[in-house]
């Protein structure tokens, strides 16, 4: 054997992975090399100095972050323990007695209006941790990130064309899209803030990418807390987020929003807020 | 000069393998059950994670990687060990997050008062080198190279875990160890 040969095989045959015939032959090779020698002493020296290495303890704190994010989790997965529903807020008014019901009323009526403002800020920090649940989700794997959407949202499968009877008017993506995306699906959507209509588009490489067409005034909290940033694509004021290696984004298009999930780069960002226009 | 047929001083046996009950409870999403394989198999995931990501972002990425493992628990086929499925998700959290930029931030081991015994304080001071040549080395090498001489696996549990031949993992390696040299030599360490 020469060199470069054995020096192919000298991790191999340093960790006791070769065959018996392959490293006799490596064996000899090196008691009659200095410079192979000296590699595998490099080799050995490398193994002393991992194995100094300092070993760190996991703190407590790890599982105490895990335990708490697989409460919000099962809290995002099962309608039943939502926190707070109509029923149940009315419920607290009916009376044992009469100084008991005068006395929940004039605490339901003092409250009353502190209590409309919680609520409705507590259901919209729930739909961002929702979709938040979504966004972590979709740049590992779009089809369970769709289920997430499915299972917590009321939704029914639609043709694009005749989307308008259920919404009102022709989501953007009815009109056809480029040449490279073929529409997979169209869901209508019932959300906290809006009722949406959402479209599935496969990139010609079969990657995914998802169309969001909503009516709310403001689209701040489908992102949540992320680290957002303002451009403009297209003339169009963009609030971009980063996903991973993906790009989400939102723009408003007349009284409504788009909000496109999984770009690749701006490059594509600004094709489709042109074409969606 | 003899060829080294032992494995490295944390070798991959030290985690129990999982009892199936407990995969069916993390499976049936029991808090229980969920807390049980992580006790089993926290600490082995964090040490891969501090050589792999970095002691700073460790915790964190061990974070993401029990509750993938919680969220993808359906996927492991039990015909397969289930310690290879955990290092495999492992690898690839570490990998993902080193690819988003939030690399090379090791935290710097801070000195130690200078020993009395020249031993000591050389040793103290290879782990600071080794520590940043790590931190310079290629990720994907980075992963094999630290599955090898932290964990201890064998080439095939490696070429299991990173999905590569097995006749592939010599030769990265090879070259795993040469950039890792070569990063220390630029930090001027003398072999």
């Amino acid at each position: 054997m020469n060199c470069s040969e054995v020096q192919e095989l000298l991790s191999a045959y340093y960790d006791g992975e070769l065959a018996d015939d392959q490293k006799s032959h490596v064996s000899a090779h090196i008691n009659s090399c200095s410079k192979c020698t000296k590699e595998l002493a490099g080799f050995e020296k490398l193994s002393r100095m991992s194995s100094d290495l300092s070993e760190h303890v996991p703190t407590q704190q790890i599982w105490n972050q895990i335990n708490q994010q697989l409460n919000q989790q099962s809290i995002c997965e099962d309608p039943g323990t939502k926190p707070v529903d109509n029923d149940r807020r009315f419920s607290f008014s009916v009376p044992r007695s009469f100084v008991l019901a005068a006395t929940i009323f004039v605490a339901a009526g003092i409250g009353w209006f502190t209590y409309q403002s919680w609520f409705a800020h507590g259901k919209h920090d729930h739909f961002t941790a929702e979709f938040g649940h979504y966004l972590d989700e979709f740049p590992r794997d779009p089809d369970t990130a769709q289920q997430i959407l499915l299972a917590n949202y009321k939704n029914q499968l639609v043709d694009p064309n005749q989307a308008s009877e259920h919404i009102g008017y022709q989501p953007s993506v009815a009109k056809g899209l480029p040449a490279e995306y073929t529409l997979e699906s169209t869901h209508i959507m019932k959300m906290p803030c809006c009722t949406c209509v959402q479209s599935i588009c496969k990139r010609s490489d079969g990657s995914t990418l998802a169309i969001f067409e909503h009516d709310d005034e403001e689209s701040k909290e489908w992102f949540g807390d992320r680290p957002k940033i303002s451009v403009y694509c297209k003339d169009k004021q963009c609030l971009l987020v980063e996903l991973d290696e993906q790009i989400a984004t939102s723009w408003k298009k007349g009284s409504r929003h788009i909000t496109l999930i999984g770009a690749r780069d701006l490059e594509e960002v600004n094709k489709l807020v042109e074409w969606l226009n | 000069m003899a060829s080294k047929h032992t494995t490295t001083p944390n070798d991959a046996s030290d985690a129990t393998e999982v009892d199936a009950s407990i995969l069916e409870g993390c499976r049936l999403k029991e808090r229980g059950a969920q807390q049980c394989l992580y006790e089993l198999y926290h600490r082995q995931v964090y040490r891969l994670m501090v050589r792999t990501v970095g002691l700073q972002d460790a915790a964190d990425v061990t974070q993401q990687v029990f509750l993938q493992l919680f969220r993808k628990i359906d996927q492991f086929a039990a015909q397969s060990k289930f310690q290879t499925w955990l290092y495999r998700l492992a690898i690839n959290e570490g990998l993902q997050h080193l690819r988003k930029g939030r690399r090379w931030n090791f935290q710097n081991l801070s000195h130690e008062p200078m020993s009395q015994h020249k031993p000591e304080f050389e040793r103290n001071e290879h782990k600071e080198l080794l520590d940043e040549a790590l931190s310079r080395v290629e990720p994907e090498l980075l992963s094999i190279f630290v599955l090898r001489e932290v964990e201890g696996l064998s080439y095939r549990e490696i070429a299991e875990v990173i999905k590569i031949p097995e006749g592939t993992v010599g030769s990265r390696l090879n070259r795993a160890r040469r950039e890792l040299q070569q990063h220390l030599a630029d930090l001027g360490w003398e072999p």
